[in-house]
């Protein structure tokens, strides 16, 4: 990546004529010190209206109200031991406690002219 | 309107020659005469957990607290869907390097929640906004990222847009891919081809033993239908550019599959409800679903979706559920004593 193309970028841009520096003022694009600036505020303002509160919340799924709870749930997220393993995406037995799980039944076929897409199926 | 430009999202494996493979397409693309652009969010992941972390740490935060820095992960995705937004001004196509399917996947978690969840997320934002509490500079960077998630999401449902999955026929592909495509499902979008990385071919000196049944696998994922995109192994081509640039054409000839269809809910003649989810692609067997609550929890081979339950069925009670062809059907009934003759 050369010295005048966008923090994104991978490669070469030898046929963009825009490969030059850009405008990331406010409306002309971004750039990560304003992102990291965004953060920052978001922090301080978490911190002040929305963390403290949630310090005492151990299980996301009893606090509705809160959103670091609900964030963490729309996420799939929850929050882990330090020496629990490092899933890349939400995983299970995270939640089972409080999931009122449904026993599903077997699956039923595939009606003829189906969408299903049962490529990969067993 | 604004014709949006092309976007090929490529995800995969790690290790599987997912950023070779952006950087192979765009370099055939431009020499195609295409204005093409590619994009990866990732490279200042770091630098914002970081920033996260020092302020967290700085704010003197317990252990209960630094929940936090994992909450705002999503601004992983952010990066990621800001550096597309900005993209889109600069050419008729982006291939975006979404590097590893998780992190892929929890963009589409992020996306997903800023349409259909905004409260769950953004309202703060906006909140903190109005209270005038941050700087002018910080409002814009706020607004506009809340413009790059609404954008990003628009492109997303375009129908030139393409999410495309890259492996190695290394064992357990057909695993990968089933769990994969699955949970794609389950984020609402759909993997509309394959790239398999390194298959070796005849003739080019491999021990057949080794080579032989990494081919089986990609014929045997053909011969299921699904539309795969071989790369040669080639011996010295180490970066897999030159392979890669050699199907560009093909990847951009990818037809897209449809994308699941909104859940819908329909009343029984027994007076109770059917929520229907629609889960193409997705094995029986990785099904798992519960309820939190006011949501229903959906699971498709570990990865977890919840969505807020319609206030109908907030008042009734689930009778069971199954997967009827490629749907989850969830049946509830009424809550007598949540019904307005039992108040």
């Amino acid at each position: 990546m050369s010295e005048g193309d966008p923090w994104w970028f991978t490669g070469t841009l030898p046929d963009d004529k825009s490969a030059g520096p850009r405008d990331r003022t406010p409306g002309g694009g971004f750039s990560l010190s304003f992102l990291a600036s965004g953060a920052q505020q978001l922090v301080d303002m978490a911190k002040q209206v929305i963390v403290a509160p949630h310090a005492d919340h151990e299980v996301p799924e009893q606090h509705g109200d809160c959103i670091i709870c609900r964030g963490q749930l729309a996420l799939g997220e929850v929050r882990r031991r330090p020496d629990a393993p490092n899933d890349d995406v939400a995983t299970g037995a995270k939640l089972e406690s409080a999931v009122e799980w449904i026993h599903l039944d077997a699956a039923r076929p595939a009606a003829s002219g189906s969408l299903a897409d049962r490529r990969l199926w067993p | 309107m604004l014709k949006r430009p092309r976007l090929l999202i490529l995800s995969g494996q790690a290790g599987a020659g997912t950023s070779s493979a952006v950087l192979g397409l765009r370099e055939s693309l431009c020499g195609s005469g295409i204005a093409a652009t590619s994009v990866d969010g990732r490279g200042h992941v770091s630098e914002i957990e970081s920033l996260v972390d020092r302020t967290v740490a700085a704010a003197g935060l317990g252990t209960t607290a630094q929940a936090l820095p994992r909450v705002l992960s999503g601004l992983t995705g952010i990066a990621g869907v800001l550096a597309v937004h900005e993209a889109a001004e600069r050419g008729d196509c982006i291939v975006w390097d979404a590097g590893e399917t998780g992190g892929l996947l929890r963009v589409l978690a992020l996306l997903d929640a800023a349409r259909s969840e905004a409260a769950s997320i953004l309202p703060p934002l906006i909140a903190m906004r109005a209270a005038r509490s941050l700087s002018a500079v910080d409002r814009a960077a706020w607004q506009g990222i809340l413009a790059a998630l609404r954008s990003v999401r628009a492109m997303l449902d375009d129908d030139g847009t393409r999410v495309l999955l890259v492996a190695v026929p290394d064992d357990g592909l057909e695993e990968f891919l089933a769990d994969r495509i699955g949970q794609l499902s389950l984020m609402r979008s759909a993997c509309d081809g394959i790239l398999v990385n390194r298959v070796p071919r005849n003739g080019d000196g491999w021990p057949e033993s080794w080579a032989e049944p990494r081919r089986h696998r990609v014929e045997r994922l053909r011969g299921r239908g699904l539309p795969v995109i071989d790369i040669a192994h080639l011996t010295n081509d180490a970066p897999g550019k030159t392979a890669f640039r050699a199907q560009a054409g093909r990847v951009l000839d990818v037809a897209r599959v449809p994308r699941p269809f909104p859940d819908s809910i329909k009343e029984r003649d027994d007076g109770g409800f059917d929520l229907h989810v629609h889960l193409p692609g997705v094995r029986p067997d990785h099904v798992n679903a519960g309820r939190l609550g006011d949501s229903l929890v959906t699971e498709v081979a570990g990865l977890r979706r919840q969505t807020s339950l319609a206030p109908v069925l907030t008042r009734c009670e689930i009778q069971g559920a199954g997967m009827d062809s490629d749907w989850l059907i969830v049946r509830f009934e009424r809550n007598q004593s949540l019904w307005p003759e039992a108040l």
